[in-house]
Parts: structure tokens; sequence; C-alpha cells
């Protein structure tokens, strides 16, 4: 087998494992819910059977002994209990480590081992698929006993289930092992040979059944290719010896075929095409959308400088295309970002089973609630969100949750609430990760950071300075190193991903009522929508999702307010922060100034520029490892006219500002640069 | 060589040979449009087959089609392993698209 299928099945199989790993841990809390055994059903049906057919054989025949185990569950002969959910678990592990075929002989031990444990707790024998031909599928069940009954199957494969890998001859093998078994295909739909596209299914089949299996049990068969299929099975009636067998009907010829008769059997099982020629969607390898992002970045940077160059002529035509490529680049740009956008939902699901597992190992209780799992974020934030959120979970479950006789003394429930959340916020992201548990200790925090030389014994730290010093490398007031936690790397490790995401981390926390880690990231790394200010020659940008209004600012406005660096708008007094000064901008100030106001996390503040020059598609450019630490800058864009223009943070600006003005009371707004550094623009 | 066309003699052989599947669906498809160029009869040989999916099987049958407009001749050359014809009778096409030549043992 080719090795493009191969990595198809294995994308396919890690989707399915997700499904299953959910199932499973939802089963855990809901016991006797079949629809959720059933689920757990398919989805090893599912990987045993396209796993044999792909040659992977070990992890066919392992999950083929799962299989059976949960088809006794679903068949009330087994009892779903929590050490079935653990050993499924466990399993679930090795099938993801044979999957990626990694394992060796230790992974067959692995097998070994679990297969006996899962023996001891059916209290049936190792099973082995039924030997099938090359590329088959393994048969899943024994032929049922019982009354046969006659099932009218219609199949209608969608054009591209060819190019899966699957191979439908094999499925009717599988229908065979249920029962009598008469099929005829349709083959009058069958183009030229000229014509056919030979990787794409022309073909259909309508089949009688007669086997003493329910309809779950057929439909079980087609569980992997129904998502590119439309499947009715239904009760033949009187009707049934219409299908002859096929032994005595050859439709190869048109006008031997039965004609296609639309409309007649109900649906059963989704229909995930809408014509044979409509794929609803396509698997894309992550780095070719990167590279699409990059290219379109490219594309973005050569259409400003049209843009200029246009402009600068007097060419009308000229400006009309040029204003036609903008057009179309925005349109570009955002449908090209849009791809890369991915809801969240997997990344937490995840984490259900650290939930559990941790649970289970810290002897605690503990109820994840999801909420906002639809959020989309862009693909690379989610890619790189994994690690501090799995930190934060273990630090949570670890340190903030008590033990169910702490929860229970200090008048709380015995089970604890971990509440993951996603929200969107302008151009950021806030997730969040907040529990119920003990909450930080400030007082000890404290203690710690002066016995550790982090601040000095009579510092004056507000409460949120104080909860950011666990962030710190090595900090930790665990006191002792677990399996968890407890070493002081967790939260370094946190601090660290989400900088390097340009990101930001408040931590809010109550005495015996829990702690709130909530993180602020961008949407997207790649491209934002802002507005470009120039102050003397040098250019900035400042985000337009933040950015509320412009308003002039004249000489008189500043006097009124005794050179304060306050404005009044609409009868609301807004701070500004003067950018000239803050960069220390040799340059004369203008008649007349604008205040761009913007929306942060300390309310509403302006800044100061010369001129508003509209808004500009910002393409982000890391400024390299110098500028590392001036967290007021989230990175730098190429303009039209070939310079630079650094691209401003406001949050972390205004933050800068109050974190001055709180060092220094004598200070204010007016000349403020906290590094005492000119930013070269 | 899983397909091979051998269009020398009188006749135009077309050798399938081990597992006749998707991957090789656009050689198969290539061959058998020079084949039916040739004008020549046609001979499919399937005995060193041992899988035939739906793809070949489509080929095939737009082949025997396409050969019967044109006025040539196609057959089976030799025995058609036999769990390949249960796949074709399973899969609902009766029996093999194309007949076996006359005078050759059948499959």
């Amino acid at each position: 087998m080719i090795d493009q299928y191969k990595q198809a099945f294995q994308e396919e199989a890690r989707e399915v494992l997700v499904e299953l790993e959910s199932a499973l841990l939802a089963l855990n809390e809901n016991r006797g819910d079949k629809e959720l055994v059933g689920r757990a059903f398919r989805a090893l049906h599912t990987i045993k059977g396209s796993g044999a057919m792909f040659g992977f054989d070990e992890l066919a025949a392992f999950t083929h002994n799962l299989e059976n185990a949960f088809d006794e569950v679903r068949n009330g002969r087994l009892e779903t209990t929590a050490e079935l959910i653990n050993l499924s678990l466990t399993a679930l592990d090795q099938i993801k480590a044979l999957l990626e075929e990694s394992g060796g002989q230790a992974a067959s031990a692995t097998s070994a081992e679990i297969l006996t444990r899962l023996r001891e707790l059916t209290g049936k024998a190792e099973t082995h698929p039924v030997k099938a031909p090359p590329a088959a599928i393994a048969v899943p069940v024994a032929a049922p006993q019982g009354a046969a009954n006659d099932w009218r199957i219609r199949f209608v494969p969608g054009p591209d289930l060819l190019r899966g890998g699957t191979n439908p001859l094999l499925l009717f093998r599988e229908l065979k092992q249920l029962g009598k078994l008469r099929n005829i295909a349709t083959t009058a739909t069958i183009p030229t040979l000229e014509e056919m596209n030979p990787q794409l299914c022309y073909i259909s089949w309508d089949m009688v059944l007669t086997t003493p299996a329910a309809r779950e049990a057929i439909a079980d068969v087609f569980i992997f290719v129904a998502d590119s299929c439309e499947l009715t099975i239904e009760p033949a009636t009187e009707n049934a010896s219409s299908v002859a067998p096929a032994s005595s009907v050859v439709p190869t010829s048109e006008a031997a075929a039965p004609a296609p008769q639309k409309g007649k059997y109900p649906s059963y099982g989704r229909r995930a095409y809408d014509s044979p020629d409509t794929a609803s969607s396509i698997r894309v390898p992550a780095a070719k959308l990167d590279q699409l992002v990059n290219l379109v970045g490219e594309l973005v940077t050569v259409q400003a400088r049209l843009g200029v160059v246009a402009n600068r002529g007097d060419d009308p035509d000229m400006v009309t295309i040029s204003e036609e490529v903008e057009r179309l680049t925005s349109a570009l740009r955002e449908n090209s970002m849009s791809i890369r956008m991915l809801p969240i939902r997997a990344t937490f699901e995840r984490f259900r089973r650290l939930v559990h597992d941790l649970a289970r190992d810290l002897r605690k209780e503990v109820e994840l609630s999801i909420e906002g799992a639809d959020t989309e974020l862009d693909k690379t934030v989610i890619d790189q969100l994994s690690d501090p959120l799995m930190h934060l979970i273990r630090n949570s479950m670890d340190h903030g949750i008590e033990s169910p006789q702490e929860r229970l003394a200090a008048g709380k429930r015995p089970c604890a609430t971990l509440h993951l959340s996603a929200r969107h916020s302008g151009a950021s992201v806030l997730i969040s990760v907040a529990d119920d548990g003990a909450g930080i200790n400030a007082k000890a925090v404290r203690e710690r950071a002066v016995e550790k030389g982090m601040i000095a014994p009579d510092a004056q730290l507000t409460e949120p300075e104080i909860f950011s010093l666990i962030l710190a490398p090595g900090f930790s007031t665990a006191k002792q190193v677990t399996d968890v936690s407890g070493r002081g790397v967790g939260m370094d490790v946190v601090r660290r991903s989400v900088e390097a995401l340009r990101g930001t981390i408040d931590i809010a926390s109550k005495p015996s009522s829990g702690t709130s880690v909530t993180l602020r990231l961008p949407l997207t790394l790649a491209i934002i929508d802002g507005l470009l200010v120039r102050i003397g020659s040098a250019y900035f940008v400042l985000p337009l999702a933040t950015t509320l209004e412009c308003i002039e600012l004249t000489r008189e406005d500043v006097e009124k307010t005794n050179g304060k660096h306050v404005a009044y708008v609409r009868g609301e007094i807004i701070p500004y922060i003067r950018l000239r000064e803050y960069f220390q901008l040799r340059t004369e100030r203008p008649e007349r100034e604008q205040i761009m106001v913007a929306e942060t996390e300390q309310g509403r503040y302006g800044f100061v520029v010369d001129q508003v020059l509209g808004d500009h598609q910002t393409v982000i450019k890391n400024l390299g490892r110098f500028y590392r630490h001036i967290q007021i800058v989230s990175g730098a864009t190429i303009l039209g006219n070939g310079s630079v223009a650094l691209i401003l943070d406001p949050h972390r600006l205004v933050q800068e500002a109050i974190r001055t003005i709180s060092a220094d009371p004598r200070a204010d707004l007016r000349a403020q640069n906290p590094h005492g550094r000119r930013v070269a623009v | 060589m899983p397909v091979v066309l051998d269009q020398g003699g009188a006749k135009c052989f077309v050798r399938l040979e081990g597992e006749v599947n998707i991957t090789l669906a656009v050689e198969l498809k290539t061959v058998l449009l020079q084949a039916l160029a040739s004008g020549k009869e046609l001979l499919v040989d399937l005995e060193r087959a041992t899988e035939v999916d739906v793809t070949a099987l489509q080929l095939i049958t737009a082949l025997d089609r396409a050969a019967r407009r044109s006025g040539i001749r196609v057959a089976l050359a030799g025995r058609v392993p036999a769990e390949i014809l249960t796949d074709v009778v399973d899969g609902g096409f009766g029996e093999f698209p194309i007949s076996t030549e006359p005078g050759v043992k059948g499959g």
C-alpha cells in the first residue's frame, strides 16, 4: 500500500481516537449511556477495519479485542466499570503507539499485558480477527444467530470513496459474513474509457441481505465510509425478490442496468456530499497553509508599494488598478487567514483525559467544564497553546485543588471544578483556566520570593504583582516535588510560551475561593488590520481592533488642561500618552496633533501622534532577539515606501506607563520612557 | 511490471499482475487506451493478478464497451483466479465484465 494512503489513514485514525477518548471519558461520567457505548464501539470498529485494510495488522488485532469487549457492553453482557474505562484508556494509548508504528517489541509486550488484563475483566479468551486476504477488512463479529430477515440495502458511494483507499468489494465480503447476499452493481453510470477519471467511483449497488443481524450491525459494516456515501437500509418486504440473485442479472450494458430509483428509500446514515462532483472538504498539509499566508504577506507588502507608486503618478488608470489590487489583496488576505482559523475545541477536549488521569493519580475529585470551545484561533497559536495550558491545569490540580477531605472540612463540595474557557476580546482571545480550589497564598509567595532574593524584604507590591512572581523561573512554593509539579518549571514555561505568542498572563486569586489564570493571546501571528500613524518622519502601526476613534488635539486644548496629559471627550476624561515624548523623537511638534483613542485592559487611553495616515494591512515581522524585551512593540512591518514601521501594543504601552507612575508617583504620563532608551525607528 | 502491454504480434495483450488497484488506475487507463488504439484483437491476462478492485473493474467494463462500439474483439486470456471471481460476483457484476476467449480455458 502506498504511503499516501497509509498517511491518510493515520490522520483519520488520530481523529477517530480523539472521538474515542471523548466517548470513554463521557462514559465514565454516565456509565449507563448506550449512545456513548455505541460511539466507543463504532470508533473501535472503524480503527480496526481501516487499520486492517491499510496493513496495520497488529493494531487491527489489538483493537479487535477491545471492540469485542465493547460489543459485550453494547449487548448488556458486560458492565461499564471504572476499571474497564481506565483499561480502555490505556489501550487507547497503545493504539496510538501502534498507529505511529514506533513501539517495536516493547509495544507488543504492552499489547499482550493489556489484553491479559482485558481477558481478566471480560472473562473471555483473546480472539483474533478472521484472517482475510491481503488488504481485506477484518470481520468484526461472529455470524449472528436467530431468525433471518431480508434487508434491502442501497449503497451509493461518493465519487472520492476509492481515493480514500476504500475498496467496496471488501465491504461486500464483510456483509457476506452476516448472511446471504444478493448484489447488483449499477454500471450504466460508468463513462467512456476516454472520459473516465480512473480514480473516481461511478458505480452504485443494490443489495438484498438475508440475515438475523439487526440493522445496526449492517450499518456498522459501512461505518467508516458513512461520511462519503449515501446509504439506505430498510427491511425488504414483498418487493425483495425484485433484486434478483446477482448471477442471473448481468448489468454490463446500459439497457440491462436497473434505472436509479431516487427518493425511493428513506435515508439512513449521513449523506456527506450533495452532488457526485462536490467534495465538502479536502485535507491540506499545514505547511502549505503557512506558505500561502507567507505569500499573501509578501503580496500585501508589494501591493502597498504599488499603491504608493500609483498615487505618486498622475495616471488615473494606474490608480484604479492599484485600488482594485488593494481590494482583492485584502479579500485574499482575509480568506487565507480564515482558512487557518481553527476552533479551540480539540485542544480543550484533549485535557479531559489529562484531568481524568491526574484526578485518579492525586486522589482528587475534579469536574472539568468547558466553555467557548468553538472560539477560533490561528492554527499557529493553537499549536503552541497546548503546553502552557497543560502546565496550568497540572498546577491547578496539584497545588490549587484540595483533596475531597480538605474540601469537606472547608465547607466545600468534595468534587472540585476546573473551568476552561475561551472568548474573543477585540483582536485577542482570552483563554482562562479557573479552579475553585484553595487559591494562591500571597503571603507564602512573597516570603518565598524574598527568600530566593527575587524581591527586597521591604518591597511594596500589589497583589497582582505578587501573583505574577510565580511566573518567574524556578519559583515554587510546593513543599515537595511531585510527579505532577512543584519543580517551579511549569509556570516559567507558561510565561515563555505565552510571551512567544505575544500574549499576556493575568492571575486572579482569592483565598479558599480559587484561582483564575487568563491568557490574552493575539488572534493571529501573521497579518493584522492596523492604523498607520506618523510622528515626525517615524511611522507606527496601532492595531485597528483596539482603536476606537481619532480626535484632534490643538495647542489650546493642551493649555486648557494646564499641560496635564488628559483630553475631554464628550464629557469623559481620557488620559493620553504622547508617543513623541515616549520614544524621545526629537522632531518639531505640529500645531494640530491627533489623539488615537484605544480600548485597553486598563480602560480608554489616548496616544498622541502627528498624523493618522489611514488603515493599513499589516504583515507582522519579528524584530529579532535584540528587541525581545521591548514588550510595548509587538513587531514591525514594511511599508509601501520601503521604510519600517513599529507595531505598538496599546495594552503594554499603558501598563508600562502605569507601572512607571506607580514606581515614581512624581512622574506622570508626560515624558516617560521606562527603559530610558531610544527606540530606533 | 504490474501492467504490461504487448502489441508486437497479431493480437494485443494486456497483462495484469499482483494487486490491480487504485494505485495502478491511471497507468491502466493509459495502457487500455493504447491497446484500443492498436485496432487489434485485445486479450486481457489476469492469471497472475492477486486482487482486482472497483477501479480496475470499471476500466475493464469501459474497455469492453469501447471495443464493442469499435468492432474490436476483447476477451480474457487464461484463467481468472477464483478469489477474484468471487469478489466480482459478490460485487454485483454477475460475472467478469469480459468473457474468456473461445478455446482458452476460463476461470
